[in-house]
């Protein structure tokens, strides 16, 4: 009886799940191929020409010469360097600061917790880019500008991480930190001997979505630096002018675009866990 | 003896406390600054008629705030940032809701599809705004333009027509924006008891009933999230308008500019910084009533016991 009904069930739901594959794949098909286009232009070669109202699956004769030309006429070595400074920087230097508040706050008991619980939230629900006027004057009579101090330090308390190690922090047992305390180990011991082994998981979390979101961003970047030579590798995309004028500009803004993604798309590839546990703790709480 | 020891005992609550506050002095400290100061001295150059530099200041008041009520352009920011926050809140938890149901409603391959439409969440605003630039691109060489010729029909000027500018912008985000939604609603649904369904089952037989009647009702927290965190990322919006507009103020005749953008052209390009700060108090205020409204709506967002 109960075989039949399984059956039953296994036969009603192989039909829906063709129908299902089909929608979800030609959803996925449209996310994709504005950005396989991308691809095959940056691949073409550079005298190239397209027919008007044709789409090109693939290059007509593929090259990857491209990417060295728009490379080198973008700056985008530059714009990699100075992305790889500030994105490491603010993740290391900001993991320190998180690993610390969400230790105390997570672990500790003491007076006013509540108050800074209530600081963190509403910090997290405030709009951070209000303050963007009164940080870029800040930082502009600190004489900071075009630094990559500016760059770095004004998002190092990074909220939305503080609660994401928080939460973390329940999986540490507190058995093993009175056994310390019974050792008679001091705080920082105990955070940088104890704490920080077993938060590895949530550290490279934090680690990596910090440093896509930081690779990925632009406003603040555009906000504090005019000089080209601390452009982040966002700023040098925007930054794309008219090269050899016609559809060769095409060619080189493709081949800038995918060359800008690339990283983050391999990141992701290797990651994946991390991206969907960075949202489900974030979001789940 | 006693009362040594009760001594020690409050030694002991004042020695941990002070060590807490201790570790966390230097955060407390970074905080203070580029938080609490930057947000209460936003508050207070909003009253006045700051450019740049503060001993400049000769206005003190509320002139910023009248002057935004007759401001044309600033309607326009708030009409368009409203339409966007609705259309895109709409768009993108809609498409995430079913994209997620459907996904979960696989016996197999759910793993495989929740990867493959989870990575738009990492393109950027300006490589998604590069994108719209050359699929919309209102000249005849446009992608989508091309095609439209190619079929016998007129070009449109998409971004640059201020009838569909900001329509235009919405395209590429409603196809790509749905991932990080789709995710929440996709773990949620993982934590439903399987009991209610079969329950259920054996009173309808449509997906679409129980996706309604019995899983929405039962992720409650995913939604309500889920929309807070779509209504405050897009009632800050400024990326698609400021890196696809023409003139990147939200061009043509304002068709694109919304509050964020427009507090950006104030108060960083335009050093109206008094003025810039207005604009933040305002859309603070109406981020805070949406968030309040919002929450009365779908209630405080708790599941099932």
């Amino acid at each position: 009886m109960s075989e039949l009904l399984l059956n039953r069930r296994k036969k009603r739901s192989r039909a829906p799940d063709i129908c299902i594959i089909v929608l979800l794949s030609v959803i996925a098909f449209l996310q994709i191929f504005p950005f396989w286009l991308q691809i095959v232009t940056s691949l073409q070669p550079l005298d190239f020409q397209p027919e008007s109202g044709k789409i090109y699956w693939w290059p007509v004769a593929a090259t990857f010469s491209n990417y060295a030309e728009a490379i080198e006429h973008v700056d985008l070595w530059r714009g990699v360097v100075n992305s790889l400074i500030v994105s490491l920087g603010y993740t290391l230097l900001s993991a320190v600061v998180v690993l610390l508040v969400g230790y105390v706050v997570g672990k500790k008991d003491f007076a006013g917790k509540k108050v800074i619980k209530a600081c963190l939230l509403i910090t997290m629900m405030a709009p951070g880019e209000l303050m963007m006027v009164t940080n870029y004057k800040l930082i502009s009579d600190m004489g900071l500008l075009n630094t990559y101090a500016a760059l770095i330090l004004p998002g190092l308390v990074n909220v939305t991480g503080i609660f994401l190690v928080i939460s973390f922090m329940n999986s540490i047992p507190n058995a093993v930190l009175e056994s310390a305390d019974i050792d008679g180990a001091g705080e920082l011991t105990k955070l940088f001997k104890i704490v920080l082994p077993m938060s590895m998981p949530v550290i490279a979390t934090y680690f990596i979505l910090n440093f896509v979101a930081q690779w990925n961003d632009y406003l603040w970047p555009m906000v504090v630096t005019s000089d080209p030579d601390l452009f982040t590798i966002q700023l040098k995309l925007t930054e794309f002018t008219s090269y050899y004028g016609g559809f060769a500009d095409n060619i080189l803004r493709a081949a800038a675009l995918i060359f800008t993604l690339v990283p983050v798309i391999i990141i992701y590839l290797c990651c994946q866990k991390q991206f969907v546990e960075g949202l489900s703790v974030t979001g789940m709480k | 003896m006693k009362s040594v020891k009760g001594k020690r005992l409050i030694g002991r609550k004042a020695r941990r406390n002070i060590t807490a506050y201790l570790m966390l002095s230097l955060p407390i400290i970074w905080w203070g600054v580029f938080f609490l100061f930057a947000f209460i001295r936003a508050i207070y150059f909003s009253f006045t008629d700051l450019r740049f530099d503060e001993s400049q200041i000769s206005e003190y008041g509320f002139q910023n705030y009248v002057r935004l009520f007759s401001d044309e352009t600033f309607g326009k920011a708030f009409a368009n940032t409203m339409i966007w926050t609705v259309v895109m809140t709409l768009a993108n938890n809609v498409i995430g809701l079913l994209v997620a149901f459907l996904i979960f409603r696989l016996t197999k391959g759910s793993k495989i599809f929740l990867a493959l439409l989870f990575w738009p969440t990492l393109v950027s605003a300006v490589i998604g705004s590069e994108i719209t630039k050359i699929i919309f691109n209102p000249g005849d060489s446009g992608v989508l333009n091309s095609i439209i010729i190619a079929m016998g029909g007129n070009p449109l000027g998409w971004y640059n027509d201020p009838n569909i500018a900001l329509f235009t912008l919405m395209i590429l985000p409603t196809l790509l924006g749905f991932s990080t939604q789709m995710m929440i609603y996709y773990v949620a649904f993982m934590g439903v008891p399987k009991s209610y369904v079969e329950a259920a089952r054996l009173e309808t037989k449509s997906n679409f009933k129980i996706l309604w009647h019995v899983y929405v009702p039962l992720i409650k927290s995913a939604l309500t999230y889920n929309l807070l965190i779509s209504i405050v990322g897009n009632m800050k919006i400024m990326a698609p308008m400021q890196l696809v507009s023409v003139d990147g103020a939200g061009g043509p005749f304002d068709s694109t500019v919304t509050i964020m953008l427009y507090l950006y052209n104030k108060g960083i390009t335009g050093y109206e910084m008094g003025y810039a700060c207005a604009i933040g108090v305002i859309m603070l205020i109406v981020i805070l009533i949406l968030g309040v409204v919002q929450m009365k709506f779908t209630g405080k967002g708790e599941d099932y016991e």
